[in-house]
């Protein structure tokens, strides 16, 4: 296998770390807790109590005391059941409520559910966000009524890293009565999360976002929400969520989320995003996409004058995004366009996503191979030579402002 | 994660100087455009922009350049659009289509549109007047 360029692409998945890794191998070997948790017997009850504990650990690590825990693959299907099996659970109580909120920028599988929705007889709404990416209370405010039945809101962009001001918009929905879900898959394990402080009734998490393992996710909610099932069969979690648990994986999230936050590890990544962030922004002509106080993880810039497709081209051996991984579409993101970029400028944007593991040498070598692509990119643009020349970047790309340069 | 390397790293390197030496010779506004011939097509908004200039002398192009804000497929086509178009005569120049661009680059399809850039671009740049100093 090919040497690799170092990783910045945390945001999509983050590696294993090898403590978790050693507690699942102890859970699955012939003298772990490898049975399964449905047995009623000695094997299956200790393997029962490990994934007890493992519940136990998500809920104090986002404060969720009376919260239960239902085991999913990932924060796709806790996100689908969320809002899925809570517009089910509606629909078969007779409730009357029929609207959904989402930020215009939520993940791919939170606007997919709750479009989804609407055969069922809801319908969505997507909020416009601010040009940095927030949601601003008070365009949520003026959306909510009584016949919002769920608000979604991530936690941490998982384009930007935009942090949305969750303790802000909390207020709002509960007075308005709707169900608050929070897509934490990019935050948990990165940014402190308090559920029961902000009166979260949902909350979505993936562990492999978290140096956990791939494949296993959860949705902590409040015990006095209902929600219907989206799969049926066995009797497994209440059969909320049928299918044998697997210890092993939910082992590893409960381990991974327990050691994943911590301040000193944050404040280290703030420094290393800093510092590429400036680094790059040395080059001229580059549009930070999200807020200054944005997630510790995620750096997402656009070269202005780049064209998008021969940046991806000369940046293909780079470990970095362009664009969600989860979406798999080509052109311009709807993060992006959400947040009022021009589609050719959003199609030369790069996230970069740090992680435990990136270090100082990581920086110095991504920063001097993107400048050297950029500016070989820039030495035969038209468009650049144009900015170099003094034409405004909203003149060049069409619009009425753009953000200010980094 | 380990950082590439040495000898990928050096490939990688020989690669793109490699692309970036011919870029120089055909790509790039020219040092001095004063008597230089300058068209223009496509646009920020479709996300594809190419400049052509033109050195005309007596009659036949002496020297040619492209800009490009589009595809990698673009950027090679404008470069054999550049070396076909050294000493070319201007009625040959324009006879010369994005078909013929496109067929002669092997373009795909989906960068069809980049050889019908180019030739528009061209096509301007030879009803261009020269470009004056000041």
């Amino acid at each position: 296998m090919p040497a690799m360029t170092p990783y910045f692409d945390y945001a999509a998945t983050t590696p294993l770390d090898p403590r978790v890794e050693a507690a699942m191998g102890r859970v699955s070997s012939l003298g772990g807790d490898f049975a399964n948790p449905s047995s009623d017997h000695p094997a299956g009850r200790l393997a029962a109590t490990a994934v007890e504990r493992a519940s136990e650990q998500v809920r104090r690590c986002i404060n969720a005391v009376d919260y239960r825990v239902t085991w999913t693959s990932g924060a796709t299907e806790s996100n689908n059941l969320a809002i899925l099996g809570h517009v089910t659970a509606q629909l078969r109580r007779g409730r009357e409520r029929r609207r959904l909120l989402v930020a215009a920028t939520e993940h791919a599988a939170v606007l997919a559910a709750a479009q989804a929705a609407d055969a069922l007889g809801f319908s969505l709404e997507q909020l416009p966000v601010e040009a940095d990416g927030r949601l601003a209370p008070a365009t949520l405010d003026a959306a909510l009524d009584d016949d919002v039945a769920l608000v979604s809101v991530g936690h941490v962009n998982n384009e930007t890293g935009v942090v949305q001001p969750l303790a802000s918009l909390a207020p709002l929905i509960q007075a308005a009565g709707a169900l608050f879900h929070i897509d934490a898959a990019q935050g948990a394990g990165r940014l402190p999360l308090d559920a029961s402080t902000l009166g979260a009734d949902l909350v979505s998490l993936s562990a492999h976002k978290f140096y956990g393992p791939k494949g296993i996710g959860a949705l902590v909610h409040h015990a006095n929400v209902r929600l219907a099932p989206l799969l049926h069969g066995g009797g497994q979690q209440q059969g909320l969520r049928p299918g044998t648990l697997p210890v092993a994986s939910i082992v590893g999230l409960g381990e991974a989320l327990a050691l994943a936050d911590d301040e000193v590890e944050r404040e280290r990544q703030v420094s290393l995003r800093d510092a590429l962030r400036d680094r790059l922004a040395a080059l001229g002509g580059v549009v930070v996409n999200g807020a200054v106080d944005g997630s510790p993880h995620v750096l997402n810039v656009a070269f202005a004058g780049v064209h998008g497709d021969a940046l991806r081209s000369r940046l293909a051996d780079l470990n970095v995004s362009f664009g969600s991984a989860c979406s798999g579409r080509a052109g311009a993101s709807h993060v992006l366009r959400a947040m009022a970029r021009p589609d050719a400028l959003a199609d030369a944007a790069v996230r970069f996503s740090l992680g435990r593991f990136t270090t100082p040498a990581d920086i110095d070598f991504i920063v001097e191979r993107v400048a050297s692509d950029v500016a070989a990119l820039r030495a035969i643009s038209p468009v650049w030579r144009e900015i170099r020349a003094g034409r405004k970047l909203s003149d060049v790309y069409g619009v009425t402002t753009l953000p200010e340069l980094a | 994660m380990s950082t590439a390397s040495q000898p990928c790293q050096n490939w990688l390197e020989r690669w793109r100087t490699a692309v970036d030496d011919v870029d120089k010779e055909s790509l790039g506004s020219p040092d001095d455009p004063v008597g230089w011939q300058h068209g223009v097509a496509g646009s920020v908004r479709d996300n594809r922009r190419i400049d052509c200039w033109l050195e005309v002398v007596d009659g036949g192009i002496r020297a040619a350049r492209f800009e490009v804000f589009a595809s990698d497929e673009a950027r090679r086509a404008a470069v054999w659009t550049v070396q076909w178009l050294q000493g070319q005569a201007i009625a040959q120049a324009e006879g010369l289509t994005g078909l013929a661009i496109a067929e002669a680059t092997n373009l795909p399809d989906a960068s069809r549109s980049d050889a019908l850039c180019i030739e528009d671009a061209l096509r301007a740049a030879l009803a261009a007047p020269p470009t004056e100093g000041g």
